[in-house]
Protein backbone atom coordinates (compact mmCIF):
# COMPACT_ATOMS: atom_id res chain seq x y z
CA UNK A 1 0.00 0.00 0.00
CA UNK A 2 1.16 3.51 -0.64
CA UNK A 3 1.40 6.09 2.06
CA UNK A 4 -0.54 9.29 1.35
CA UNK A 5 2.72 10.97 0.56
CA UNK A 6 3.42 8.56 -2.24
CA UNK A 7 -0.05 8.14 -3.51
CA UNK A 8 0.36 11.25 -5.62
CA UNK A 9 3.58 9.94 -7.08
CA UNK A 10 3.52 8.77 -10.62
CA UNK A 11 3.28 5.31 -12.04
CA UNK A 12 5.74 4.21 -14.57
CA UNK A 13 5.49 2.36 -17.80
CA UNK A 14 6.89 -1.10 -17.74
CA UNK A 15 9.57 -0.45 -20.31
CA UNK A 16 11.68 2.23 -18.78
CA UNK A 17 14.79 0.14 -18.76
CA UNK A 18 14.41 -1.75 -22.00
CA UNK A 19 16.18 0.60 -24.38
CA UNK A 20 19.79 -0.26 -23.85
CA UNK A 21 19.28 -3.91 -23.05
CA UNK A 22 17.35 -4.65 -26.21
CA UNK A 23 20.09 -3.23 -28.37
CA UNK A 24 22.65 -5.51 -26.92
CA UNK A 25 23.79 -7.13 -30.13
CA UNK A 26 24.11 -3.94 -32.10
CA UNK A 27 27.85 -3.99 -32.46
CA UNK A 28 28.94 -7.46 -33.36
CA UNK A 29 32.02 -8.28 -35.32
CA UNK A 30 32.05 -6.88 -38.87
CA UNK A 31 33.71 -8.85 -41.59
CA UNK A 32 33.70 -8.35 -45.35
CA UNK A 33 32.45 -6.65 -48.45
CA UNK A 34 29.67 -7.85 -50.69
CA UNK A 35 30.35 -10.81 -52.87
CA UNK A 36 30.46 -9.86 -56.54
CA UNK A 37 32.40 -12.74 -58.02
CA UNK A 38 32.13 -13.59 -61.74
CA UNK A 39 33.55 -16.70 -63.39
CA UNK A 40 35.95 -15.82 -66.23
CA UNK A 41 36.47 -12.31 -64.88
CA UNK A 42 39.72 -11.21 -63.24
CA UNK A 43 39.81 -12.68 -59.77
CA UNK A 44 39.69 -10.14 -56.94
CA UNK A 45 43.12 -9.53 -55.45
CA UNK A 46 44.04 -11.40 -52.31
CA UNK A 47 47.12 -11.32 -50.16
CA UNK A 48 48.22 -13.89 -47.60
CA UNK A 49 50.45 -12.91 -44.70
CA UNK A 50 51.98 -16.21 -43.71
CA UNK A 51 52.63 -17.34 -40.16
CA UNK A 52 56.31 -16.47 -40.61
CA UNK A 53 55.47 -13.00 -41.87
CA UNK A 54 55.88 -13.37 -45.64
CA UNK A 55 53.38 -11.63 -47.88
CA UNK A 56 52.13 -13.53 -50.93
CA UNK A 57 49.79 -11.65 -53.26
CA UNK A 58 47.78 -13.24 -56.05
CA UNK A 59 49.11 -10.50 -58.33
CA UNK A 60 52.57 -12.00 -57.85
CA UNK A 61 51.34 -15.43 -58.93
CA UNK A 62 50.22 -14.69 -62.49
CA UNK A 63 51.25 -17.63 -64.64
CA UNK A 64 50.39 -20.05 -61.83
CA UNK A 65 47.17 -21.82 -61.03
CA UNK A 66 46.14 -20.58 -57.58
CA UNK A 67 43.74 -22.06 -55.04
CA UNK A 68 42.64 -19.83 -52.21
CA UNK A 69 41.34 -22.05 -49.45
CA UNK A 70 39.66 -20.86 -46.26
CA UNK A 71 39.66 -23.10 -43.22
CA UNK A 72 39.80 -23.18 -39.41
CA UNK A 73 41.18 -25.59 -36.84
CA UNK A 74 37.69 -26.12 -35.42
CA UNK A 75 36.18 -26.96 -38.82
CA UNK A 76 36.01 -30.74 -39.12
CA UNK A 77 35.43 -30.89 -42.92
CA UNK A 78 38.39 -28.55 -43.32
CA UNK A 79 40.63 -30.86 -41.31
CA UNK A 80 39.66 -33.72 -43.61
CA UNK A 81 40.22 -31.63 -46.72
CA UNK A 82 43.59 -30.12 -45.82
CA UNK A 83 45.70 -33.31 -46.09
CA UNK A 84 44.18 -33.96 -49.52
CA UNK A 85 45.03 -30.45 -50.67
CA UNK A 86 48.49 -30.70 -49.18
CA UNK A 87 49.26 -33.90 -51.07
CA UNK A 88 47.90 -32.42 -54.28
CA UNK A 89 50.02 -29.29 -53.78
CA UNK A 90 53.13 -31.36 -53.26
CA UNK A 91 52.54 -33.36 -56.44
CA UNK A 92 51.62 -30.41 -58.65
CA UNK A 93 53.83 -27.62 -57.40
CA UNK A 94 56.27 -28.29 -60.26
CA UNK A 95 53.34 -27.86 -62.66
CA UNK A 96 52.74 -24.33 -61.42
CA UNK A 97 50.17 -24.89 -58.66
CA UNK A 98 50.13 -22.55 -55.67
CA UNK A 99 47.74 -22.91 -52.75
CA UNK A 100 47.24 -20.17 -50.17
CA UNK A 101 45.59 -21.20 -46.90
CA UNK A 102 43.64 -18.55 -45.01
CA UNK A 103 42.78 -19.60 -41.47
CA UNK A 104 39.76 -18.02 -39.80
CA UNK A 105 41.08 -18.82 -36.36
CA UNK A 106 41.52 -15.95 -33.95
CA UNK A 107 45.05 -14.91 -32.90
CA UNK A 108 44.69 -16.67 -29.54
CA UNK A 109 44.56 -19.96 -31.47
CA UNK A 110 47.83 -19.31 -33.26
CA UNK A 111 49.58 -22.28 -31.69
CA UNK A 112 46.84 -24.60 -32.96
CA UNK A 113 47.10 -23.08 -36.42
CA UNK A 114 50.89 -23.53 -36.42
CA UNK A 115 50.44 -27.15 -35.39
CA UNK A 116 48.21 -27.81 -38.40
CA UNK A 117 50.31 -25.68 -40.74
CA UNK A 118 53.40 -27.76 -40.00
CA UNK A 119 51.72 -30.71 -41.66
CA UNK A 120 50.85 -28.81 -44.86
CA UNK A 121 52.84 -28.31 -48.05
CA UNK A 122 51.45 -24.88 -48.76
CA UNK A 123 51.71 -21.54 -46.93
CA UNK A 124 49.17 -20.64 -44.27
CA UNK A 125 48.24 -17.41 -42.50
CA UNK A 126 45.46 -15.89 -40.48
CA UNK A 127 42.74 -14.20 -42.50
CA UNK A 128 42.71 -11.48 -39.82
CA UNK A 129 46.25 -10.51 -40.86
CA UNK A 130 45.66 -11.02 -44.60
CA UNK A 131 43.39 -9.56 -47.24
CA UNK A 132 40.73 -11.29 -49.34
CA UNK A 133 37.86 -8.85 -49.08
CA UNK A 134 36.68 -9.23 -52.66
CA UNK A 135 35.60 -12.79 -51.99
CA UNK A 136 32.79 -11.70 -49.70
CA UNK A 137 32.54 -12.47 -46.05
CA UNK A 138 33.56 -16.03 -45.29
CA UNK A 139 30.30 -17.10 -43.74
CA UNK A 140 30.75 -20.87 -43.98
CA UNK A 141 33.68 -23.28 -44.13
CA UNK A 142 35.40 -24.76 -45.96
CA UNK A 143 35.33 -22.66 -49.07
CA UNK A 144 37.87 -22.32 -51.88
CA UNK A 145 38.36 -20.26 -55.02
CA UNK A 146 40.45 -21.28 -58.03
CA UNK A 147 42.30 -18.83 -60.30
CA UNK A 148 43.80 -19.78 -63.66
CA UNK A 149 47.20 -18.83 -65.01
CA UNK A 150 45.74 -15.66 -66.55
CA UNK A 151 44.41 -14.49 -63.19
CA UNK A 152 40.79 -15.29 -63.98
CA UNK A 153 38.39 -16.81 -61.51
CA UNK A 154 37.46 -20.29 -62.75
CA UNK A 155 35.84 -21.83 -59.68
CA UNK A 156 33.67 -19.97 -57.17
CA UNK A 157 33.38 -21.86 -53.91
CA UNK A 158 30.20 -20.08 -52.94
CA UNK A 159 28.46 -21.81 -55.86
CA UNK A 160 29.70 -25.30 -55.01
CA UNK A 161 27.02 -27.62 -53.72
CA UNK A 162 29.79 -29.77 -52.22
CA UNK A 163 32.32 -27.20 -51.05
CA UNK A 164 34.87 -29.67 -49.67
CA UNK A 165 37.60 -30.65 -52.14
CA UNK A 166 37.76 -34.29 -53.14
CA UNK A 167 40.31 -36.13 -55.26
CA UNK A 168 37.71 -36.21 -57.99
CA UNK A 169 36.93 -32.49 -57.89
CA UNK A 170 40.62 -31.60 -57.89
CA UNK A 171 41.18 -33.78 -60.96
CA UNK A 172 38.13 -32.40 -62.67
CA UNK A 173 38.64 -28.70 -61.94
CA UNK A 174 42.30 -28.03 -61.23
CA UNK A 175 44.30 -30.62 -63.17
CA UNK A 176 43.04 -29.42 -66.59
CA UNK A 177 44.13 -25.89 -65.68
CA UNK A 178 47.61 -27.12 -64.87
CA UNK A 179 47.81 -28.72 -68.29
CA UNK A 180 47.27 -25.37 -69.94
CA UNK A 181 50.24 -23.17 -70.68
CA UNK A 182 50.49 -19.66 -69.26
CA UNK B 1 27.43 -4.53 -25.06
CA UNK B 2 28.84 -5.06 -28.45
CA UNK B 3 29.97 -8.61 -28.65
CA UNK B 4 33.23 -8.01 -30.44
CA UNK B 5 35.65 -10.90 -30.59
CA UNK B 6 38.60 -8.53 -30.66
CA UNK B 7 40.73 -8.07 -27.55
CA UNK B 8 41.30 -4.62 -26.12
CA UNK B 9 39.52 -1.60 -24.69
CA UNK B 10 36.39 0.00 -26.08
CA UNK B 11 34.67 3.27 -25.23
CA UNK B 12 31.00 3.82 -25.95
CA UNK B 13 28.33 6.43 -25.63
CA UNK B 14 24.57 6.06 -26.03
CA UNK B 15 21.61 8.40 -25.94
CA UNK B 16 18.15 6.91 -25.36
CA UNK B 17 14.91 8.81 -25.81
CA UNK B 18 11.69 7.40 -24.37
CA UNK B 19 8.61 9.61 -24.20
CA UNK B 20 5.70 8.02 -22.36
CA UNK B 21 2.67 10.03 -23.35
CA UNK B 22 0.06 7.36 -24.06
CA UNK B 23 -2.10 6.01 -21.25
CA UNK B 24 -2.74 2.29 -21.64
CA UNK B 25 -4.32 -0.56 -19.71
CA UNK B 26 -4.26 -4.19 -20.74
CA UNK B 27 -3.87 -4.26 -24.48
CA UNK B 28 -5.72 -0.99 -25.13
CA UNK B 29 -5.16 2.72 -25.16
CA UNK B 30 -7.38 4.55 -22.66
CA UNK B 31 -8.37 8.18 -22.22
CA UNK B 32 -8.94 8.14 -18.48
CA UNK B 33 -8.74 5.96 -15.39
CA UNK B 34 -11.41 4.79 -12.93
CA UNK B 35 -12.10 7.06 -9.96
CA UNK B 36 -9.54 6.75 -7.19
CA UNK B 37 -6.67 5.92 -9.54
CA UNK B 38 -3.90 8.28 -10.48
CA UNK B 39 -4.23 10.03 -13.84
CA UNK B 40 -0.78 10.65 -15.24
CA UNK B 41 -0.04 12.96 -18.13
CA UNK B 42 3.46 12.15 -19.38
CA UNK B 43 6.99 11.07 -18.54
CA UNK B 44 9.94 12.00 -20.71
CA UNK B 45 13.04 9.88 -20.13
CA UNK B 46 16.39 10.64 -21.67
CA UNK B 47 19.44 8.57 -20.81
CA UNK B 48 23.07 9.35 -21.53
CA UNK B 49 25.06 6.20 -20.98
CA UNK B 50 28.82 6.10 -20.97
CA UNK B 51 30.46 2.74 -21.44
CA UNK B 52 33.88 1.23 -21.00
CA UNK B 53 34.61 -2.37 -21.88
CA UNK B 54 37.73 -4.46 -21.77
CA UNK B 55 38.37 -7.76 -23.52
CA UNK B 56 41.58 -9.42 -22.32
CA UNK B 57 41.08 -12.15 -24.91
CA UNK B 58 38.49 -13.01 -27.53
CA UNK B 59 36.78 -15.18 -24.89
CA UNK B 60 36.13 -12.58 -22.20
CA UNK B 61 34.66 -9.13 -22.02
CA UNK B 62 33.91 -6.90 -19.04
CA UNK B 63 31.49 -4.08 -19.68
CA UNK B 64 30.82 -1.07 -17.44
CA UNK B 65 27.79 1.17 -18.13
CA UNK B 66 27.28 4.48 -16.35
CA UNK B 67 23.91 6.12 -17.06
CA UNK B 68 22.94 9.71 -16.49
CA UNK B 69 19.16 9.97 -16.19
CA UNK B 70 17.20 13.06 -17.26
CA UNK B 71 13.51 12.78 -16.52
CA UNK B 72 10.48 15.03 -16.46
CA UNK B 73 7.13 13.85 -15.24
CA UNK B 74 3.67 15.29 -14.77
CA UNK B 75 0.47 13.96 -13.23
CA UNK B 76 -3.04 15.12 -12.35
CA UNK B 77 -2.99 13.02 -9.19
CA UNK B 78 -5.95 10.96 -8.09
CA UNK B 79 -8.83 11.08 -10.55
CA UNK B 80 -12.38 11.84 -9.48
CA UNK B 81 -14.92 12.09 -12.29
CA UNK B 82 -17.24 14.15 -10.08
CA UNK B 83 -14.61 16.87 -9.63
CA UNK B 84 -12.75 19.17 -12.00
CA UNK B 85 -9.39 17.82 -13.12
CA UNK B 86 -6.64 18.65 -10.62
CA UNK B 87 -3.89 21.06 -11.49
CA UNK B 88 -0.79 19.34 -12.91
CA UNK B 89 2.02 18.41 -10.57
CA UNK B 90 5.41 18.13 -12.23
CA UNK B 91 8.99 17.17 -11.56
CA UNK B 92 12.28 17.53 -13.37
CA UNK B 93 15.45 15.69 -12.41
CA UNK B 94 18.90 14.95 -13.82
CA UNK B 95 21.34 12.73 -12.02
CA UNK B 96 23.47 9.63 -12.05
CA UNK B 97 21.51 6.40 -12.46
CA UNK B 98 22.36 2.85 -11.52
CA UNK B 99 25.68 1.57 -12.82
CA UNK B 100 25.88 -1.84 -14.48
CA UNK B 101 28.87 -4.13 -14.67
CA UNK B 102 28.48 -7.19 -16.88
CA UNK B 103 30.94 -9.94 -17.71
CA UNK B 104 30.56 -11.80 -21.00
CA UNK B 105 32.13 -15.17 -21.72
CA UNK B 106 32.12 -16.24 -25.35
CA UNK B 107 34.69 -19.00 -25.34
CA UNK B 108 32.14 -21.80 -25.49
CA UNK B 109 32.46 -22.08 -29.27
CA UNK B 110 35.67 -21.43 -31.22
CA UNK B 111 33.71 -19.03 -33.37
CA UNK B 112 32.94 -16.87 -30.29
CA UNK B 113 29.35 -16.42 -31.39
CA UNK B 114 27.72 -17.98 -28.33
CA UNK B 115 28.09 -16.13 -25.07
CA UNK B 116 26.82 -16.09 -21.52
CA UNK B 117 26.54 -13.07 -19.27
CA UNK B 118 26.72 -12.49 -15.55
CA UNK B 119 26.49 -9.03 -14.13
CA UNK B 120 25.33 -6.73 -11.44
CA UNK B 121 23.38 -3.48 -11.29
CA UNK B 122 24.52 -1.34 -8.40
CA UNK B 123 22.44 1.15 -6.35
CA UNK B 124 24.45 4.20 -7.41
CA UNK B 125 21.48 6.40 -8.38
CA UNK B 126 19.27 8.40 -6.05
CA UNK B 127 16.37 6.25 -4.89
CA UNK B 128 13.39 5.99 -2.61
CA UNK B 129 12.11 9.48 -1.90
CA UNK B 130 15.13 11.51 -3.07
CA UNK B 131 13.45 13.23 -6.03
CA UNK B 132 10.32 15.25 -5.27
CA UNK B 133 7.71 17.10 -7.26
CA UNK B 134 8.83 20.66 -7.85
CA UNK B 135 5.63 22.18 -9.23
CA UNK B 136 1.87 22.01 -8.73
CA UNK B 137 -0.20 20.94 -5.74
CA UNK B 138 2.13 18.01 -4.96
CA UNK B 139 5.30 20.12 -4.86
CA UNK B 140 7.60 18.81 -2.18
CA UNK B 141 6.16 15.31 -2.10
CA UNK B 142 8.31 12.45 -3.44
CA UNK B 143 7.88 10.79 -6.78
CA UNK B 144 7.11 7.10 -6.91
CA UNK B 145 10.14 4.97 -6.09
CA UNK B 146 10.01 3.60 -9.63
CA UNK B 147 10.49 7.09 -11.09
CA UNK B 148 13.61 7.87 -9.09
CA UNK B 149 16.92 7.75 -11.02
CA UNK B 150 17.90 4.57 -9.17
CA UNK B 151 16.08 1.69 -7.56
CA UNK B 152 18.19 1.41 -4.41
CA UNK B 153 18.63 -2.26 -5.18
CA UNK B 154 21.52 -4.47 -6.14
CA UNK B 155 20.36 -6.61 -9.04
CA UNK B 156 21.88 -9.71 -10.53
CA UNK B 157 21.84 -9.97 -14.31
CA UNK B 158 22.19 -13.22 -16.24
CA UNK B 159 21.93 -13.60 -19.97
CA UNK B 160 23.02 -15.36 -23.12
CA UNK B 161 23.45 -14.44 -26.76
CA UNK B 162 24.03 -16.19 -30.04
CA UNK B 163 24.48 -15.08 -33.59
CA UNK B 164 25.43 -16.84 -36.79
CA UNK B 165 25.59 -16.27 -40.49
CA UNK B 166 22.68 -17.88 -42.26
CA UNK B 167 23.67 -16.74 -45.76
CA UNK B 168 26.28 -14.64 -47.52
CA UNK B 169 24.52 -11.45 -46.45
CA UNK B 170 22.42 -12.22 -43.37
CA UNK B 171 23.14 -12.96 -39.72
CA UNK B 172 20.62 -14.29 -37.25
CA UNK B 173 20.88 -12.90 -33.72
CA UNK B 174 19.22 -14.08 -30.51
CA UNK B 175 19.74 -12.89 -26.98
CA UNK B 176 18.01 -13.05 -23.62
CA UNK B 177 18.56 -11.43 -20.26
CA UNK B 178 17.05 -11.77 -16.81
CA UNK B 179 17.41 -9.20 -14.02
CA UNK B 180 16.38 -9.58 -10.43
CA UNK B 181 17.00 -7.53 -7.27
CA UNK B 182 18.87 -9.55 -4.67
CA UNK B 183 19.44 -6.76 -2.10
CA UNK B 184 17.67 -3.48 -1.52
CA UNK B 185 18.35 -0.52 0.73
CA UNK B 186 14.70 0.17 1.36
CA UNK B 187 13.88 -2.90 3.40
CA UNK B 188 12.13 -1.55 6.50
CA UNK B 189 8.46 -2.36 7.11
CA UNK B 190 6.37 0.44 5.64
CA UNK B 191 9.38 1.88 3.88
CA UNK B 192 10.44 -0.86 1.54
CA UNK B 193 10.75 -1.09 -2.23
CA UNK B 194 11.97 -3.79 -4.55
CA UNK B 195 11.83 -3.43 -8.35
CA UNK B 196 10.12 -6.26 -10.20
CA UNK B 197 12.11 -8.86 -12.10
CA UNK B 198 12.47 -8.32 -15.81
CA UNK B 199 13.12 -10.74 -18.65
CA UNK B 200 14.00 -9.66 -22.18
CA UNK B 201 14.30 -11.87 -25.23
CA UNK B 202 15.31 -10.49 -28.62
CA UNK B 203 15.81 -12.04 -32.04
CA UNK B 204 16.54 -10.46 -35.36
CA UNK B 205 18.33 -10.33 -38.67
CA UNK B 206 21.36 -8.27 -39.67
CA UNK B 207 22.14 -7.51 -43.30
CA UNK B 208 25.91 -7.86 -43.64
CA UNK B 209 26.47 -7.27 -47.35
CA UNK B 210 28.49 -4.16 -46.64
CA UNK B 211 30.35 -3.89 -43.35
CA UNK B 212 30.21 -0.12 -43.53
CA UNK B 213 26.41 -0.09 -43.37
CA UNK B 214 24.67 -2.85 -41.46
CA UNK B 215 20.89 -2.53 -41.22
CA UNK B 216 19.06 -4.82 -38.87
CA UNK B 217 15.58 -5.54 -37.69
CA UNK B 218 14.87 -7.10 -34.33
CA UNK B 219 11.90 -8.19 -32.25
CA UNK B 220 12.27 -7.36 -28.57
CA UNK B 221 10.06 -9.12 -26.04
CA UNK B 222 9.84 -7.98 -22.44
CA UNK B 223 8.15 -9.42 -19.40
CA UNK B 224 8.23 -7.42 -16.19
CA UNK B 225 6.89 -8.51 -12.82
CA UNK B 226 5.28 -5.97 -10.48
CA UNK B 227 7.39 -3.90 -8.14
CA UNK B 228 7.05 -4.90 -4.51
CA UNK B 229 6.98 -3.15 -1.14
CA UNK B 230 5.13 -0.36 0.61
CA UNK B 231 6.59 2.28 -1.71
CA UNK B 232 5.85 0.30 -4.85
CA UNK B 233 2.99 0.77 -7.24
CA UNK B 234 2.21 -2.91 -7.32
CA UNK B 235 -0.83 -2.52 -9.53
CA UNK B 236 0.74 -0.63 -12.43
CA UNK B 237 4.32 -1.74 -12.93
CA UNK B 238 4.00 -5.09 -14.64
CA UNK B 239 3.28 -6.25 -18.16
CA UNK B 240 4.32 -7.93 -21.37
CA UNK B 241 5.47 -5.99 -24.40
CA UNK B 242 6.71 -6.73 -27.92
CA UNK B 243 8.65 -4.18 -29.92
CA UNK B 244 9.71 -4.15 -33.54
CA UNK B 245 13.13 -2.53 -33.69
CA UNK B 246 14.74 -1.41 -36.95
CA UNK B 247 18.24 -0.02 -36.78
CA UNK B 248 21.44 0.77 -38.58
CA UNK B 249 25.10 0.48 -37.60
CA UNK B 250 27.70 2.38 -39.61
CA UNK B 251 31.46 2.08 -39.57
CA UNK B 252 32.63 5.66 -39.98
CA UNK B 253 36.26 4.83 -39.19
CA UNK B 254 37.92 1.42 -38.90
CA UNK B 255 37.66 1.64 -35.10
CA UNK B 256 34.57 3.80 -34.79
CA UNK B 257 31.01 2.57 -35.20
CA UNK B 258 27.89 4.67 -34.80
CA UNK B 259 24.36 3.32 -34.61
CA UNK B 260 20.74 4.34 -34.43
CA UNK B 261 17.74 2.23 -33.48
CA UNK B 262 14.05 2.76 -33.01
CA UNK B 263 11.58 0.64 -31.11
CA UNK B 264 7.96 0.56 -32.14
CA UNK B 265 5.55 -1.28 -29.85
CA UNK B 266 3.53 -3.86 -31.74
CA UNK B 267 1.89 -5.48 -28.71
CA UNK B 268 1.50 -4.58 -25.07
CA UNK B 269 -0.46 -6.06 -22.21
CA UNK B 270 0.03 -3.80 -19.22
CA UNK B 271 -1.25 -4.30 -15.70
CA UNK B 272 -3.11 -1.36 -14.18
CA UNK B 273 -2.84 2.02 -15.88
CA UNK B 274 0.51 2.93 -17.33
CA UNK B 275 2.05 5.64 -19.45
CA UNK B 276 3.53 4.05 -22.50
CA UNK B 277 5.75 5.28 -25.37
CA UNK B 278 4.56 5.31 -28.98
CA UNK B 279 8.15 4.78 -30.05
CA UNK B 280 11.63 5.02 -28.60
CA UNK B 281 14.97 5.93 -30.16
CA UNK B 282 18.60 5.24 -29.36
CA UNK B 283 21.77 6.68 -30.84
CA UNK B 284 25.27 5.64 -29.96
CA UNK B 285 28.90 5.34 -30.83
CA UNK B 286 31.56 2.80 -29.98
CA UNK B 287 35.30 3.31 -30.36
CA UNK B 288 37.96 0.61 -30.08
CA UNK B 289 41.07 2.02 -28.38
Amino acid sequence: MHSDEHKCGARRAVLKSLGAAALATALGERRALANDLRLGAPAPPASLTTLDGRKIATSDLLGHVVILTFWATWCEPCREELPLLSGYAERHSPDGLRILGFSLDTPDKLDDVRHVAQTLKFPVGLLANSSARGYGRIWRLPVSFTIDRQGRLVDNGWKDKNPTWTADSLERIVTPLLAQSA
Amino acid sequence: MGYSAEAGWRLSFEYDYLHQDQLRSGTRSISSVPDGNELERETLNRYLTYGLSYSPTANWDLDLRIPYVMRTHSTYGDFDSAQPLNELSSSRSSSLGDVRLIGNYQGILPTHNLGVQLGVKLPTGKYGTAIRFDGGPNAGTPLDASLQPGTGSTDIIVGAYYYRAISQDFDLTVNGQFQSAVRHHMDQPGNDYRPGNSTTVSFGLRYEANPRWVPQVQVNLLHKSPDQGALADIQSTAGNVAYLSPGLTAMVLPKLHVYAFAQIPVYSNLYGYQLFPRWTASFGASYAL
